[in-house]
């Protein structure tokens, strides 16, 4: 019971915060004036793009905006390689070696695309150093690049210019990222989590052992990690360690975080567009899917494991923190994979299939709330092919927001589609196909396909958690999810900049009654149809040989 | 009132509107004979490779083939499907890519059977062709070129289309128009001067200035849109092609993913059942019948006896939101007749009505021609000697016409504005009660004509316009589209405004010039609306060819002709509201057609997937409780193949259209395409299945 | 330019040769079938599935060509 009413509490504050984050999403991006920010921070800002030589000229082209972050990406991706590749002596208290070649590059590049994946156990691996210089540096811009592109998407789309990226990126910084982290992080401080560059100490535990515990900058590094969507734990536990997630309270408050931000950006996005009714409904809509998801993996960790039930009555307990319990352990994983953050508070891995089930879909389908920026640019890509699907019903070319979606828009709306058969299906049917040379799979088994398919949607989604059972430090599973980490982060957000900007070109069609209206209850349930049919006719097959095939297996289906 | 003479308007169609027939049937004998050898001749991989949905299931069907010839090909499990099974399911795919072919032809043959229809009007004759000596040679008509110069007799046929340069002459267009009455065609008037292949001069003769190189005439171009030859894909099909060769690529990836997927689990996966699964999940039932749907909507333009010049320009007639027509003609019957004289200024109505007389004694005009029998039956015959009198021809310009007597005096009749400015140029002033004379007839929808002797207005002729029937539902029809109606009309704007309400336009410009026409276009585009015009004089041409959507009237000048993207060859405006329809409904059918498609694979999924992997314990997902793995698959197929000859009437047809707005549309498409594709499947796979399995067929 | 492309052009010319090529680069996959006939098979099934998957691309990126 507690359980439901912590989904209603929570749901309640992200409807809360939308607009008043929203709001300042809106300025911020919209160039609005913001004088208690502006008398402090434009200079701070005007001076970083001087120093870079920008000169703020809003892109004509989708290349103009995608150049700089292409570079700027290369940049970031290389000095967080260099910390890790090299590892200095400096706050470095366990003289931890360098990081192995593949397991670095693996590293920097999950960080630089939003992804945190981790094939490594952090606080064995990682100093302060490179914890800040590498990760908490790449929690900052990754999270900021992909604000940029959702807002430079945004502003195409309801035809204004794409905008300047090194501006975006600043300003997200500065505006966005490092107040609300800030905030946050103060929470977490007052709650009990480490905010040290001291280093471990060594503890005598009750039997007389010696024990090292590994503390650390964890309050930082904690509030970027939920705020800005990336979820790469300060500790191999993650958000079930209890100095990153300290206790209920904070538990909450990093669920709220991973959804504030996406959901603020629809609610930023209605603003844009001068219709909030839109905004509303479309949150609404994701709202609705995400109570429909997280429902389902509740019930499922509630109900326990049905071949267990003669002897363990009770909820499935296997791989969750007794701190906060299964239900909301699931609640947790819902939102965790639902908006590409991938941090997580309990053991993917040990989920029943249903529950399981539900972050592998969340992951399929990247729209429920969704990633930093990304997640509305994929909602309005389903919109417009819902548009392009049922708009042709009213006997017209269809049109949204007054512009007419033709070729362009289908081309690069539908190469976002291709983008996880290409990088999850591909790769997975490979890594199975030579499973015991390749995989390090620790289950046979459906459950394993659903190890290898979740490791390669984690990565072509940039969400980066994953079934912790998987093996996944070898030579083969680095490489081979960078493919899909790259592809999954940079062609889509070419393909989200092309779109904007031949879409921002088009004239606008004053709307009629001929028009078909998007702000409609009925719209948003086909848009919803459209999405689940769209997203889980891809994926069926592997849903139905994994977590399907897994769950009839624990029934006792014939 | 009056005893108004019946109009004559030869090329108006008549009849109800629905009830109206504008070309006979073509003959459709042997069309499926026909189409079904077609169906064949279309399995050629060069013809299929255009079309990525069935060139996938064309593929597929070589590998069942394969499997067919040797099971053991691609199989090492002893239970994969034998012989027999790969050999029905072979048929299967080959039966879809038939029934696609099918379709595509049907409506060809179709086109084809128009075609013919319209190329017998062009049967080669032969033509007297003008040399420049003078004298002529008789040549071929296909051997003519624009620019020759042709003389036809009576009896004789028109060799191509052309401009009459010097004669008059009845032609009787029948063969195109179908209306039987001949039409008068003279040099040099804007309307009457073009001539259109094929059609039959039965009096007197012509000489013909040809505007079209053979094969290039607006005749020929609808033979190679209907017959599908030049079909080059519109904007939104093409949008369409894209996203259904996405969703074949998305399943063409999942399924081929799946054989290791599913070895991991022990559960091997035969190759004929994963070809099978992909083609029941890509959209074969849209993909085989896009272009099918295109070609039917050409063909449909073509029975409504409408010549367009493009797909795209069908299209773009679902798009448009703002109809520009010109009042004259198309809102309202094309005369105005004189109803009424009102005289001024202490003038009789005796005195007005023989001055009226005399100032429209040259006026040939409908209009003239009625000022003179009204002003005839009142007895108010002028006395002025009009033998050595001369005529004054109405001018866009001046607009106004009248009479000059050898001795001097000037008599003018026009609008109101501009007799008021040349009374005051011959130092005259204008009476106090014209106003009020103006403003009567104006309030009443007519026209005020003022009437001038020299420097002296004498009164007011009121014509009175008649409001073509049933315009009225006609524009109720477009609002509900979401089209909006702008009428441009050279009357006042207390006239303009009165036809406009009663015919229910929604908008009107009133004392339009030509020039008007293009900026109203113009300013409506700014806003983003597409606006489609008719019009039919030459000064219509630059609007036309400005407009989205150019309707021509056959009876313009070959000038629109040329601007124009359409040629309504009934020459009757109104006919844009059928195109709209048309490129409506088109719209529709490919929005039902893909939603029903994709709907369906959900069914499909649920019949495939539990019998490909029974083993793996996806058993209890076969809801439909079908008889065995192997005849699951088949009726899946079955139902996949059946659907598409089950749809093509729909497809030739087109989706109903009612005019109504894009909500009710939406939710009514939805309910049955959307709703219907995902629940059919269901019922029909299990009826297959009952039968397969009744039958022991496998 | 010219004469290149317009031998490119020409499926009958370069697919079998792809075929092939794809065909011999994947057998070494399927070496574990029992005959040969079968490795080439899938080989051949293999090397297909790519080149229209190839196909689909070309058709989403430039459907006016078809």
């Amino acid at each position: 019971m507690t359980d439901w009413f912590q989904v209603v509490i929570f749901v309640a504050l992200v409807w809360a915060a939308a607009p008043v984050l929203g709001k300042h999403l809106f300025q911020v991006f919209g160039d609005q004036p913001q004088p208690r920010f502006d008398r402090w921070l434009t200079p701070v800002e005007n001076g970083l793009l001087r120093f870079i030589g920008e000169r703020g000229r809003p892109a004509d082209q989708a290349w103009d905006y995608l150049r700089p972050l292409l570079l700027s990406n290369l940049l970031f991706g290389l000095v967080a390689l260099a910390f890790l590749l090299f590892q200095p002596p400096w706050l470095n208290a366990q003289g931890l070696p360098a990081m192995r070649w593949d397991t670095a590059l693996h590293t920097a590049i999950s960080f630089l695309t939003n992804t945190d994946q981790q094939h490594y156990t952090p606080e064995q691996s990682l100093s302060d150093l490179s914890q800040l210089g590498a990760l908490q540096f790449l929690f900052f811009t990754s999270a900021a690049t992909g604000l940029a592109v959702g807002f430079a998407f945004i502003r195409g789309l309801c035809g204004r210019p794409l905008g300047n990226f090194n501006t975006d990126l600043i300003r997200g910084i500065t505006r966005v990222l490092i107040p609300l982290s800030f905030l946050f992080a103060l929470v977490l401080l007052v709650n009990g989590a480490p905010m040290t560059l001291a280093g471990p100490v060594t503890l005598r535990t009750l039997e007389g052992a010696d024990q090292i515990l590994v503390r650390g900058p964890v309050a930082g590094f904690e509030a970027i990690k939920q705020l800005g969507e990336n979820g790469g734990g300060f500790f191999g536990a993650n958000s079930a360690h209890p100095f990153e997630n300290p206790n209920p309270f904070t538990n909450l408050l990093a669920m709220v975080a991973m959804f504030a931000i996406p959901a603020a950006t629809i609610d930023a996005f209605g603003r844009f567009l001068g219709n909030r009714r839109q905004a509303t409904l479309l949150l609404l809509l994701v709202t609705v899917l995400f109570l429909t998801l997280a429902a389902v993996a509740i019930k499922a960790e509630q109900g326990g494991n049905p071949l267990l039930a003669a002897w363990l009555s009770g909820p499935n307990l296997e791989g969750k923190e007794v701190r906060f319990g299964a239900g909301i352990t699931a609640l947790f994983a819902t939102i965790t994979t639902g908006s590409m953050t991938g941090a997580v508070n309990g053991s993917m891995d040990s989920l029943l299939p249903l529950g399981g089930l539900v972050p592998l879909f969340n992951l399929f389908l990247q729209v429920i709330f969704g990633g930093q920026g990304t997640g509305v640019a994929y909602l309005l890509v389903f919109l417009i092919l819902t548009v392009f699907l049922t708009g042709l019903m009213v006997g017209r070319t269809p049109e949204l927001f007054g512009r007419k979606v033709e070729k362009g828009e289908i081309v690069w709306s539908s190469l976002i589609l291709l983008i996880h058969p290409l990088f999850v299906l591909v790769p997975a049917a490979i890594t199975l196909a030579y499973a015991p040379a390749l995989s390090g799979i620790s289950n046979p088994g459906s459950h394993g396909i659903s190890q290898v398919v979740y490791e390669y949607a984690s990565a072509s989604a940039n969400n980066g958690s994953g079934f912790e059972g998987l093996g996944d430090g070898s030579l083969w599973w680095n490489l081979s999810t960078i493919v899909s980490l790259l592809g999954g982060r940079y062609l889509p957000i070419a393909a989200l900049l092309l779109l904007a900007a031949g879409f921002a070109r088009k004239t606008k069609v004053p709307p009629g009654p001929g028009t078909l209206a998007t702000d409609t209850g009925l719209f948003t349930v086909v848009t919803g149809v459209v999405i689940l049919i769209l997203g889980a006719l891809t994926f069926f097959p592997v849903l139905a040989l994994g977590p399907i095939a897994e769950a009839f297996s624990l029934v006792g289906a014939p | 009132m009056t005893t108004l003479q019946p109009p004559i308007f030869p090329r108006m169609p008549r009849g109800r509107r629905d009830q109206r027939r504008y070309t006979e049937r073509p003959k459709s004998d042997g069309l499926l004979g026909r189409a079904v050898v077609q169906s064949f001749v279309k399995l050629d991989p060069r013809l299929t490779v255009r079309n990525p949905v069935m060139f996938v299931v064309w593929c597929g069907t070589l590998v069942t083939l394969a499997a067919t010839v040797e099971p053991r090909l691609f199989e090492l499990s002893p239970e994969a499907p034998g012989r027999g099974f790969n050999a029905l399911l072979s048929l299967i795919l080959l039966a879809t890519l038939l029934f696609a072919n099918f379709a595509e032809a049907l409506a060809e043959g179709r086109g084809k059977a128009q075609a013919d229809a319209l190329r017998r009007t062009q049967a080669s004759t032969q033509a007297r062709r003008l040399l420049p000596d003078g004298s002529e040679s008789l040549v071929d008509s296909s051997a003519l070129r624009r620019g020759d110069q042709v003389r036809v007799s009576q009896g004789e046929m028109v060799p191509a289309d052309g401009e009459v340069v010097d004669g008059v002459a009845a032609v009787d267009e029948s063969a195109i128009t179908g209306e039987s009455a001949p039409v008068l065609k003279e040099a040099g008037s804007d309307v009457a001067s073009s001539v259109t292949g094929g059609t039959r001069v039965v009096s007197d003769e012509l000489l013909i200035r040809i505007t079209a190189d053979p094969g290039k005439g607006f005749i020929d171009r609808m033979i190679a849109l209907v017959e599908g030859a030049e079909r080059t894909k519109t904007p939104n099909e093409i949008a369409l092609t894209v996203l259904l060769a996405v969703l074949t690529q998305v399943f063409l990836i999942a399924v081929a993913t799946l054989p290791p997927v599913a070895a991991y689990i022990g559960s091997p996966t035969p190759v004929v059942v994963l070809v099978a699964l992909l083609v029941a999940l890509i959209p074969t039932t849209i993909g085989g019948l896009l272009s099918a749907i295109g070609i039917a909507g050409m063909d449909r333009v073509a029975q409504f006896n409408v010549i367009a010049t493009s797909g795209r320009a069908v299209e773009a007639c679902g798009d448009i939101t703002t109809l520009v027509l010109d009042k004259t003609g198309t809102i309202t019957l094309g005369n105005r007749l004189a109803e009424e004289f009102l005289p001024v200024g202490g003038h009789s109505e005796r005195e007005l009505a023989t001055t009226a007389h005399a100032a429209s004694w040259f006026d040939n005009t409908p209009e003239g021609k009625s000022i003179v029998r009204l002003a005839e039956k009142l007895d108010a015959v002028t006395t002025l000697p009009m033998d050595t009198a001369t005529g004054l021809e109405f001018s866009a310009r001046t607009r106004m016409s009248g009479t000059d007597l050898a001795d001097g005096n000037e008599l003018r009749k026009g609008a109101v504005e501009a007799i008021k400015g040349f009374v005051r140029s011959r130092g005259g002033t204008v009476p106090a009660d014209l106003d009020g004379a103006y403003e009567r007839v104006s309030r009443l929808g007519g026209t005020p004509l003022a009437v001038c002797l020299n420097a002296e207005i004498h009164g007011v002729i009121y014509l009175k316009d008649i409001i073509k029937p049933g315009m009225r539902e006609r524009f109720d029809q477009l609002r509900r589209m979401g089209i909006r109606s702008v009428m441009l009309t050279g009357d006042n704007a207390i006239t303009a405004g009165v036809i406009a309400r009663e015919a229910g336009v929604d908008d009107f410009i009133a004392e339009a010039t030509p020039e008007d026409k293009i900026a109203v276009i113009q300013a409506e585009q700014r806003l983003g609306r597409l606006v489609a015009m008719t019009g039919d004089g030459t000064n219509d041409a630059p609007a036309l060819a400005q407009a989205n959507v150019g309707v021509a009237m056959n009876s313009g000048t070959q000038a629109a002709k040329e601007a124009a993207n359409m040629v309504d060859l009934d020459s009757d405006p109104t006919k844009l509201i059928d195109i709209v329809t048309i490129g409506k409904q088109l719209l529709i059918t490919r929005g039902a057609l893909t939603t029903f498609s994709i709907a369906n694979d959900v069914a499909k999924y649920f019949a495939i997937l539990p019998a490909l992997f029974g083993k793996a314990g996806l058993a209890p997902l076969n809801l439909m409780g079908l008889a065995s793995p192997q005849s699951a698959i088949l009726s899946a197929m079955v139902f996949n193949a059946l659907i598409i000859p089950a749809l093509v009437p729909l497809a030739l047809k087109g989706v109903a259209f009612r005019p109504a707005t894009a909500d009710q549309l939406l939710r009514r498409n939805l309910l049955v395409y959307g709703l219907g594709g995902l629940v059919v499947p269901f019922i029909g796979i299990k009826l297959i299945d009952l039968a397969v399995s009744a039958l022991r067929l496998v | 330019m010219a004469s290149s492309s317009g031998l490119l052009s020409k499926p009958l010319f370069w697919l079998p040769l792809v075929l092939a090529l794809g065909t011999a680069l994947a057998a070494p996959l399927f070496g574990s079938s029992p005959s040969p006939l079968q490795t080439t098979a899938l080989a051949l099934l293999l090397t297909g599935t790519v080149v229209l998957s190839g196909y689909l691309f070309v058709v989403i990126f430039q459907p006016e060509r078809f």
